[in-house]
């Protein structure tokens, strides 16, 4: 604990038996990713964060809606409209501005939650759609990583610690594959904000207590709290016999077909026409890469890019920027499409788009364009 | 006396069930007191759910003893 600042904001739990400065430490060194900025996310977030946790990833492609704000305190009518992510890190930042917050402002899929979870310790399972939790389990038995469940269903909350040792025991040992026709969210079923929000502090606190080393850690349990009633059931997990099988490497799960409810437009739409092209790269933070031969006709000149023959970007994917959207283009939009494939397929790129149709298309229209006028 | 079983349910077993604590006559085995429960109660038969005996979660078909406690557990995911 470097400074009396820091010693002035942890005091008190500084204090705790079994706490203390090492705890602190620890906290402060540790990478959390919370996927999901909703009704379990928003205390979650709050609580890792003012405990002092390093660095926290929020994933979210939402943007808030007037219909959220009874349980997702972190947002109120001013920010409907606006992105989840954002505001949750423009609230949150306040809280400690040293804390490194940051946001990836889409929906979590096959390729970015192998890309995303590398860069964290723990993954926080907020979401509300069973799919994406069979996604976020799978990915993080694959990188070992240990995640912490929680879902709610009207007034009744689980919690739970999984994949944390060699036993690997995740969500199929507990649920066996579910299809989310079969179960009700928040939207459909009902929720107290009160209620997601005691299931998303429990996560915070099992993130700590998993951090900080704390006994009686949820680890490979389950508890379920009836919180009108105030029973609650702790449930020893095992490995299950007949459970369904977590694909087996990088490769077979990011050929896996999850029913994602929530969809990003990148993923449905990667061909974009000359005007949505354009329109991308006024929105910034773009790389354009022409993936034809150096010397191949015609050069463009009507915006900035760089030149990676299709060969060479595939021998030397690094050359491709991982943090900025990536838009592809070449002669006819077949180079460009292969270039597309590789880079979401193999090397886990997430926001990668191609000019369908090619440069030639474009030249077409501009010669029309000339001709028009 | 017949001898029974304490049954715990959660989530939308409860309440299709409408309670969350039952006694069922003394099944030999998990396999057939889902078989007897969903005889008893045709709404949970599409469900799909976990058991827990006395706590400890169960993948295959369990014999049952007197003063066992079952849980049926289906998953959650609203949030």
């Amino acid at each position: 604990m470097q400074t009396l600042e820091l010693q002035q904001r942890y005091k008190t739990q500084l204090l705790l038996p079994n706490f203390g400065v090492s705890a602190q430490e620890k906290l402060s060194k540790a990478a959390v990713l919370v996927i999901g900025a909703g009704g379990l996310g928003c205390p979650c977030l709050q609580y890792l964060i003012a405990a002092g946790v390093g660095k926290v990833g929020i994933c979210d492609g939402d943007k808030v809606e007037i219909s959220n704000l009874h349980r997702q305190i972190l947002f109120n009518t001013n920010d409907i409209g606006s992105m989840k992510v954002d505001v949750a890190k423009m609230k949150l930042q306040t809280v400690y501005p040293l804390i490194d917050i940051k946001t990836y402002d889409y929906f979590l899929d096959n390729s970015s939650a192998i890309h995303l979870f590398a860069n964290y310790d723990i993954i926080i399972d907020c979401t509300d759609d069973i799919e994406v939790r069979y996604l976020i389990n799978d990915a993080c038995v694959l990188l070992n990583k240990p995640f912490v469940f929680g879902a709610v269903y009207q007034y009744e909350g689980q919690v739970a610690v999984l994949n944390t040792d060699e036993k690997k025991i995740n969500l199929r040992d507990l649920f066996d594959e579910i299809n989310s026709e079969d179960l009700l969210t928040c939207n459909n079923s009902g929720a107290l904000g009160a209620i997601t929000g005691l299931i998303g502090t429990m996560q915070a606190l099992e993130t700590i207590k998993y951090i900080a080393a704390l006994e009686g850690n949820l680890k490979n349990e389950l508890l379920i709290c009836n919180f009108l009633n105030y029973h609650h059931y702790k449930i020893a997990l095992t490995s299950s016999v007949k459970k369904t099988q977590v694909p087996q490497t990088i490769n077979d799960f990011m050929h896996k077909k999850y029913k994602l409810n929530c969809i990003n437009e990148y993923n449905i739409n990667t061909d974009l026409n000359q005007e949505a092209f354009l329109k991308k790269i006024k929105e910034g933070n773009v790389q354009v890469i022409d993936v034809r031969n150096e010397n191949e006709q015609p050069k463009i000149n009507y915006f900035l890019y760089d030149n990676i023959p299709l060969n060479e970007l595939i021998l030397h994917p690094e050359k491709v920027s991982k943090e900025k959207t990536i838009l592809l283009f070449c002669h006819a939009g077949i180079r460009s499409r292969i270039a597309l494939d590789f880079l979401k397929d193999e090397q886990q790129y997430i926001k990668v788009y191609h000019l369908k149709g090619g440069i030639i298309k474009w030249k077409d229209n501009e010669t029309s364009n000339e001709k028009s006028i | 006396m017949d001898e029974q079983i304490k049954i715990l349910a959660f989530g939308i077993l409860a309440e299709k069930m409408q309670t969350n604590v039952l006694f069922f006559s003394m099944p030999v085995d998990t396999d057939t007191l889902m078989k007897d429960l969903k005889k008893a109660y045709p709404s949970i038969d599409k469900l799909k759910f976990s058991i827990a005996i006395n706590k400890k979660i169960i993948s295959e078909n369990t014999p049952l003893h007197r003063e066992d406690e079952v849980a049926l557990l289906p998953p959650f995911s609203g949030g």
